[in-house]
């Protein structure tokens, strides 16, 4: 199922990213036909993470949406933020759990790319803090044992615990390319270090919103963004 | 531009191998979870002696299926739905109807308190035994087992004997 998912992901990049050369190609060759009037754009741009709705409809053990939002602030500077709200179900052979909560990140990107003039992509860097908080069912699980000689213990008696929280620095590696005028494609990377982590009493939180499933002894985490967004132009420089 | 379409396509596939490069959760042996009772048999006559239960058949009563041992010491699991397990245990379980040692049974019912702990993703939950006591009853053959000790009235790790058995 998973493995599906990401091969229908990938298509779809690859698709996005022909199609859009095509019409880059033929943009370029309008821009080095004309004067370059346009100039540097400062403004908020808002979008949408298109993965996860995506994600929600193909996988049944998760939902999940993300608006994002970045503000240029300097040459090569943007505030940058994501807000978001994740459920999801980790089946695991001996436990079956469900998170569910909501997510801040805010920090700000460092755009590399020297667009030429009138362009306006970025390939970043970025900082986070992210910031969740959430709630976690245990809906099933089975005592380990080393015997096969009873039968499983299975228990659904179901536990819930909430007031959880969780915070983390992100490193984020992305890029923002404009298909149409204000229109951005964006795709990220992340890589993520917990800082902080609220657990229940007996148990552990196995998937964080916004930071994403945990690791036995490792505070690390991953995970990856793709973005549809508008540029609203506030003043050009 | 076509270098931000190339990182695009770099950065995407970077993304597809870290999120499909994360390591499997197994529980792995070393990792203590549910213990095992473990059970050391002595020689009755010289009780310093280890003493080997020969064809010792372990099996729950009323179950069909059951654990084989031989030698002098032996680990056996306890229910964790429920606060006691009763074991059939039968010496000698190959012996011929007129041999020197002969088949013989005896019950020994476990009774303890239950408690769960979390280990870890991979491994789940565990449960742990504490105030361990027993019964037994030597059924119509004799009893085959003069003495038993409980020297651990806590199941919480296989490291050591928690009980001893003098037959």
């Amino acid at each position: 199922m998973m493995q599906q998912q990401r091969i229908f992901v990938f298509f779809i990049s690859l698709w996005l990213v022909l199609v859009g050369s095509n019409l880059q190609a033929q943009e370029e060759a309008v821009i080095i036909d004309s004067i370059p009037v346009k100039t540097q754009y400062y403004g908020l741009r808002l979008g949408v993470d298109i993965a996860k709705p995506l994600r929600t409809l193909l996988d049944d053990a998760y939902s999940g949406f993300e608006v994002t939002g970045d503000f240029r602030i300097r040459d090569r500077y943007y505030l940058a933020a994501e807000l978001g709200n994740e459920k999801r179900t980790t089946d695991l052979p001996n436990i079956t759990t469900t998170a569910s909560g909501s997510y801040i990140k805010a920090g700000f990107n460092y755009n590399a790319y020297d667009n030429w003039l009138g362009m306006n992509n970025l390939i970043y860097a970025g900082v986070r803090g992210g910031f969740s908080t959430f709630s976690q069912d245990l809906d099933s699980y089975t005592i380990y044992t080393t015997t096969d000689l009873f039968e499983d213990d299975t228990r659904t008696d179901g536990s819930s615990f909430s007031g959880l929280s969780a915070s983390w620095l992100e490193f984020q590696l992305g890029v923002q390319v404009e298909l149409f005028s204000n229109l951005y494609l964006g795709l990220n990377i992340q890589l993520k270090r917990r800082i902080t982590n609220k657990e229940p009493d007996g148990f552990e939180n196995l998937y964080i919103p916004g930071f994403g499933k945990t690791t036995d002894g490792s505070s690390f985490g991953v995970g990856y963004g793709y973005t549809i967004s508008y540029l609203i132009p506030f003043f050009k420089r | 531009m076509k270098i931000a379409f190339k990182i695009l396509g770099v950065v995407g596939a970077l993304a597809l191998l870290l999120v499909s490069c994360e390591r499997d959760d197994i529980c792995a042996e070393s990792t203590p979870t549910t213990p095992l009772l473990i059970i050391r048999f002595y020689d009755a006559e010289n009780p310093s002696e280890f003493k080997a239960a020969s064809d010792l058949i372990v099996a729950e009563i009323g179950a069909s299926v059951g654990l084989l041992f031989t030698g002098d010491s032996i680990s056996i699991p306890l229910r964790t739905e429920v606060d006691i397990t009763n074991y059939r245990f039968t010496i000698n379980s190959n012996a011929a109807v007129d041999d020197e040692d002969p088949i013989n049974a005896d019950l020994i019912g476990f009774d303890y308190v239950r408690t769960e702990e979390y280990v870890s993703k991979a491994c789940g939950f565990r449960t742990i035994y504490s105030q361990l006591g027993t019964a037994r009853d030597g059924l119509d053959d004799g009893s085959w087992i003069q003495d038993l000790i409980i020297d651990n009235t806590n199941v919480n790790d296989a490291t050591a004997a928690h009980i001893r058995i003098f037959h």
